[in-house]
């Protein structure tokens, strides 16, 4: 009896760990970085994209 | 005008956002076996709504091309702009179709296949209809990169492989909304009793308020990619014409 219950604590325990230690938090962190890191680079081409259209259009145009 | 092009970007980013920082820390009802791999549907399914919409635009402009390069047409503008449309949207289609079966496989390996040693195939793939029909699409799709490249002339290429677009598409309709309904299966879409882990009685609105947004969210920022890649090819047909209008001024001269 007392081992069952001992074993559901440990089980309970081991399915709250990721939100009880605030350890969900790292995940969340480390997604939220590569996201805003691939995010600036999209940034990044479609300026460039923006930049050669201009100079693009300036050759058509001479 | 040009803060209104690009507010659908800001959109699409705050959603996906939304769904990462909701959908990693809500308190979601605990379903036995999928346990906290169920926040998995928030980012595996919106790659298959995404594949869907990115692949009806490439339809859309491998029609728009046979109709810009039909004879008794009367359209103005480059029809190979179309081509590059259509092109660029099925290679994305093919990446989120990518993404779909590893993020599958990933959360299929700790819930379908959870008591099942690593070093056996059943644990990683298990032949379930959806995953079965998905895969089917990804090698209708790589067939059609595989016949653009085997012809070098631009407009023999966009023809034949606009045909050819026409027809994968067809496939993929019954391939992803008929098939896996009628066969019994492990999703929960499938048709039958046994309707895998994720039961839709469990499918509470908690789910489907971070579902959504996170689909829209992810087909607005491929959109954004398709964009910047087609614009970016479009300069690429630009450049070209203008070589070619220089050579001709060489010969003339």
């Amino acid at each position: 009896m007392a081992n069952s219950i001992s074993h559901l604590l440990i089980l309970l325990q081991a399915d709250s760990v990721l939100l009880k230690h605030d350890k969900v938090y790292s995940i969340l962190a480390v997604i939220l970085v590569i996201f805003f890191a691939i995010l600036f680079m999209l940034w990044r081409t479609d300026r460039k994209a923006s930049q050669l259209e201009k100079k693009i259009e300036d050759l058509e145009n001479s | 005008m040009k803060m209104g092009r690009n507010i659908y970007k800001a959109v699409g980013v705050g959603l996906i956002l939304y769904a990462l920082i909701y959908g990693m820390t809500a308190t979601l009802p605990v379903m036995r076996t999928l346990e906290q791999s169920s926040r998995n549907l928030f980012y595996h399914v919106p790659m298959w709504f995404t594949e869907v919409v990115l692949m009806a635009i490439s339809v859309f402009f491998s029609i728009k091309y046979l109709r810009m390069t039909d004879p008794e047409a009367k359209t103005s503008g480059n029809p190979l702009i179309a081509d590059t449309r259509a092109r660029e949207s099925a290679l994305l289609g093919v990446l989120f179709n990518g993404l779909g079966l590893i993020t599958g496989i990933i959360w299929g390996r700790v819930s379908w296949g959870q008591n099942i040693p690593s070093n056996e195939f059943a644990a990683w793939w298990v032949w379930d209809p959806i995953q079965t029909c998905a895969l089917i699409t990804l090698l209708i799709y790589l067939g059609y990169f595989l016949l653009r490249s085997s012809f070098a002339e631009p407009e023999q290429r966009a023809k034949i492989a606009a045909v050819y677009n026409i027809f994968a598409f067809a496939a993929l309709i019954p391939l992803f909304f008929v098939i896996p309904r009628i066969l019994d299966g492990l999703h929960p879409t499938a048709q039958g009793e046994n309707t895998g882990l994720f039961d839709t009685k469990n499918v509470t609105n908690i789910y489907r308020m971070v579902l959504y947004p996170s689909a829209l969210g992810f087909i607005l920022l491929s959109i954004w990619i398709y964009q910047v890649r087609v614009r970016i090819s479009s300069l690429d047909l630009r450049i070209e014409h203008l070589m070619a209008e220089k050579s001709y001024k060489n010969q003339q001269s």
